[in-house]
């Protein structure tokens, strides 16, 4: 809610702020504390912040105007129907662009790693000799006789 | 419909469906105030002009693809401006981290009236060349450019805090820079307002 405040020490500050900040026109204010404050000005006590804000905003007024040259605007329009002709010929390099685009190509890339990394150290540990002869021997034993073992005894270790 | 009324949102999109029309017109709308943005930031005409041609060329490869994010399409040039010129400001300091500071008036009364008036302009423009660059841009925005404090903060990609600190210190440091020349600068002040510089 903006509402004209009252003359306090703490509105004498948001003044002067808003004088050093926005300069002393009102209407360059934001509208709600132009509302609020604006008022306060005609106390003399912001006269030397009200001054010190118009030398700011004179100075700003004596600054070189920016004219843009007349040439500008045609040659910028020029270089639209350039850019539109480009467009026309080589039509799939914007979807080029968008399929070879970063967000796509990082994921893509940490891929294609794995799968060679995977590659590589598939091909690396087909090396490894088969499994010793001792492990192979569980393959003979009855899954049978084995449960049997454990419901009487509890342990499996028991066998021997 | 008159073409004049379109909004900037309708000719975004018909320029870029390569309606060479609707480009003309974005040109004519917003060309004075985004090379008026880039000069005052810039300080100099030719890089101005640079910046304002490559604002608008990536307007052309983005127009397109453009969609309204809830920022306006003016808000989006000048922030494509502002970073163009940022970038041009960074690359400079790089290639000449040393340069000269800028000149200032001289404190000395002169009588003709037209040397003096182009000298105040100058010691003006020296002032803000000194300026840091985002206090720089953040007094552009506001006030030459008049957005409110929350487009400006938009386009700057800050707080509207941040923003307003930024214009207090420009304008403390450019009233203090300026101090000594007060009385001088703010003589015939009203009789040199409506020189501008081609």
């Amino acid at each position: 809610m903006t509402e004209q405040q009252p003359l306090t020490e703490g509105a004498s500050e948001v003044l002067r702020a808003l004088l050093e900040t926005y300069g002393s026109d009102p209407a360059r204010w934001p509208v709600e504390k132009r509302v609020s404050y604006a008022h306060l000005l005609t106390e003399n006590q912001f006269d030397a912040a009200m001054a010190d804000a118009q030398f700011v905003d004179e100075l700003l007024t004596l600054s070189t105007e920016p004219v843009a040259i007349d040439g500008l605007k045609n040659s910028i329009v020029t270089r639209y129907s350039a850019t539109v002709q480009d467009r026309k010929i080589f039509p799939w390099l914007g979807d080029l662009g968008r399929v070879l685009h970063w967000s796509r190509l990082i994921p893509a890339g940490v891929l294609a790693s794995i799968g060679g990394i995977g590659f590589v150290v598939g091909t690396l540990a087909s090396d490894i000799d088969t499994l010793p002869p001792e492990y192979e021997a569980y393959a003979y034993l009855e899954v049978g006789a084995l449960t049997d073992l454990v419901d009487e005894e509890g342990a499996l270790w028991d066998v021997d | 419909m008159d073409a004049n009324a379109q909004s900037d949102e309708t000719l975004f999109k018909r320029a870029g469906r390569g309606e060479r029309y609707a480009a003309a017109l974005l040109v004519e709308r917003h060309t004075d105030k985004i090379y008026a943005l880039c000069f005052r930031t810039l300080q100099n005409r030719a890089s101005a002009e640079d910046a304002t041609q490559e604002t608008f060329l990536r307007l052309w490869k983005h127009a397109a693809k453009w969609h309204p994010t809830g920022a306006k399409p003016e808000s989006w040039l000048y922030r494509v401006a502002m970073n163009i010129c940022l970038d041009q400001l960074r690359k400079r300091k790089r290639e000449a981290p040393e340069e000269a500071a800028p000149e200032r008036a001289d404190d000395a009364p002169r009588q003709d009236d037209q040397v003096f008036a182009r000298e105040k302009r100058t010691a003006v423009d020296a002032a803000l060349a000194a300026l840091p660059d985002r206090q720089r841009v953040a007094i552009n925005l506001c006030h030459f450019q008049e957005l409110t404090n929350i487009e400006a903060a938009q386009i700057m990609g800050v707080s509207v805090d941040a923003l307003e600190s930024l214009l207090a210190r420009g304008r403390r440091a450019l009233r203090d820079r300026l101090a000594p020349q007060r009385t001088i600068l703010m003589g015939k002040m009203s009789d040199d307002r409506a020189t501008t510089i081609n």
